[in-house]
């Protein structure tokens, strides 16, 4: 097979296993950019040392097509390759890299992204949090300042859900963590009659609270191209909760509502550092 | 609209969303309602109740359960001589374009997504009773 193909960084990486491309294999890498969706393609052409006439011009009008498709498109050349397009006219239209990993590095997660995919993430699953309460348990919630696990005591838990966050670039966990009196009255208005003890018919509604919380996030993450798959989620139990996710940093929101505070716990790894000293 | 005595059957295989929806509907004056916890025991169940005679008249079920999802449920269903033409809605926690299209495919009568209000509830119902009286 003289193109291989396979996805990193939630883009599409076309690789050349031969030394030669004619216009056939440019049109072959044309047909797989077409039959998928991605952030972006990059065509590594390492070990290119020649494409014939015709074939530039293809890959010119398909380095195009993406562009005009709101993606990006990258071509790794080497020096002789990259000889070859600048002498067809062709150095200025289409960007050439020496390796994937500098375009990988330098264009697709550039440093300081983490962070800020980081802050998209958290701000779209507090927004879902607030909402779902709002419209699923008629409960006005606020996200008040996040603080690093470790850092504060915070208000014992009685009861929660835990679900794991499975995503194309990265994976986390989402804990929400309630303490009982706010629990019942939650349910109470999440289920829509009276509960004064955790009877068996409310202890999963912190999972079906989460998973509903998680849907509605899903919705906004993946039209940004997360590319987040769901799991159920868990319940939780016991006096004091206190759990430790992962290895990843671990981040409290705490929310205070008409009927009391609750947590969220966020632990992935984007890329959420704790700031010097914390 | 539906009759308050029409026969519905909640899924899901949380109980605090089947005491949710069985709450709005009775809200409704809605008062037959019978439950099952996954999709293979929401098929049996339809099935007991064709031969006692009392047939289930409306599906309200989740999405993603185990053992069988809301979506092999409804398969299994549109595939029943018996129960082909059974109002059946899901209710979803994800509302993805992809997974509507695939119940549409497969012959969903509606669906929600979750958090579910009383409002959508009823009018979803409406468009659905609508759509199976023609």
């Amino acid at each position: 097979m003289s193109i291989t193909s396979k996805v990193q960084a939630k883009h599409l990486i076309l690789t050349s296993e031969i030394t030669r491309l004619n216009h056939r294999d440019i049109e072959i890498c044309s047909e797989k950019i077409q039959e998928s969706s991605y952030e972006g393609v990059i065509l590594d052409f390492t070990k290119v040392v020649d494409i014939e006439d015709r074939g530039l011009r293809t890959l010119y009008r398909v380095v195009s097509e993406v562009s005009q498709s709101n993606s990006k498109a990258y071509v790794v050349a080497n020096s002789g390759l990259k000889s070859l397009i600048k002498s067809q006219g062709l150095g200025k239209l289409i960007e050439c890299y020496s390796s994937v990993d500098e375009i990988l590095k330098t264009k697709v997660n550039p440093p300081g992204s983490g962070k800020k995919k980081t802050l998209e993430f958290l701000t779209i699953v507090l927004e879902a949090v607030a909402y779902t309460m709002d419209v699923g348990a008629s409960t006005k919630a606020e996200a008040k300042d996040p603080f690093f696990r470790g850092k504060k005591e915070f208000e014992k838990a009685a009861i929660g859900a835990v679900v794991g966050i499975v995503a194309d670039a990265f994976n986390g966990t989402l804990i929400l963590l309630f303490p009982e009196e706010t629990y019942l009255k939650i349910m109470s208005r999440f289920l829509r009659q009276e509960y004064t003890t955790l009877s068996p018919d409310i202890v999963d509604g912190a999972a079906e609270l989460l998973n509903t919380i998680v849907g509605q996030a899903k919705i906004k993450l993946n039209q940004r191209g997360y590319g987040i798959r769901q799991a159920i989620p868990s319940v939780i139990r016991g006096e004091g909760l206190s759990i430790s996710p992962s290895s990843s940093p671990s981040l409290i929101v705490p929310f205070v509502s008409d009927v009391g505070n609750f947590f969220l716990e966020v632990s992935t790894n984007l890329g959420m550092a704790k700031p010097e000293g914390e | 609209m539906f009759a308050p005595e029409t026969k519905i059957l909640v899924v899901d295989d949380m109980a605090a969303m089947r005491q949710i929806v069985k709450n709005m509907l009775r809200e409704m004056k809605f008062k037959n309602i019978v439950e099952a916890e996954n999709g293979e025991a929401a098929f049996n169940t339809l099935v007991e109740n064709q031969i006692s005679g009392e047939p289930i008249q409306l599906v309200l079920s989740d999405w993603n359960m185990p053992v069988c999802t809301g979506i092999d449920f409804l398969k299994k269903v549109r595939s029943a001589p018996d129960f082909k033409s059974l109002p059946f809605m899901l209710i979803t926690a994800e509302g993805e374009k992809s997974q509507v299209l695939e119940a549409i495919k497969l012959g969903v009568s509606d669906y929600l997504v979750k958090p579910l209000r009383p409002v959508d509830l009823t009018t979803k119902l409406e468009n659905v009773f609508k759509k199976h009286n023609k």
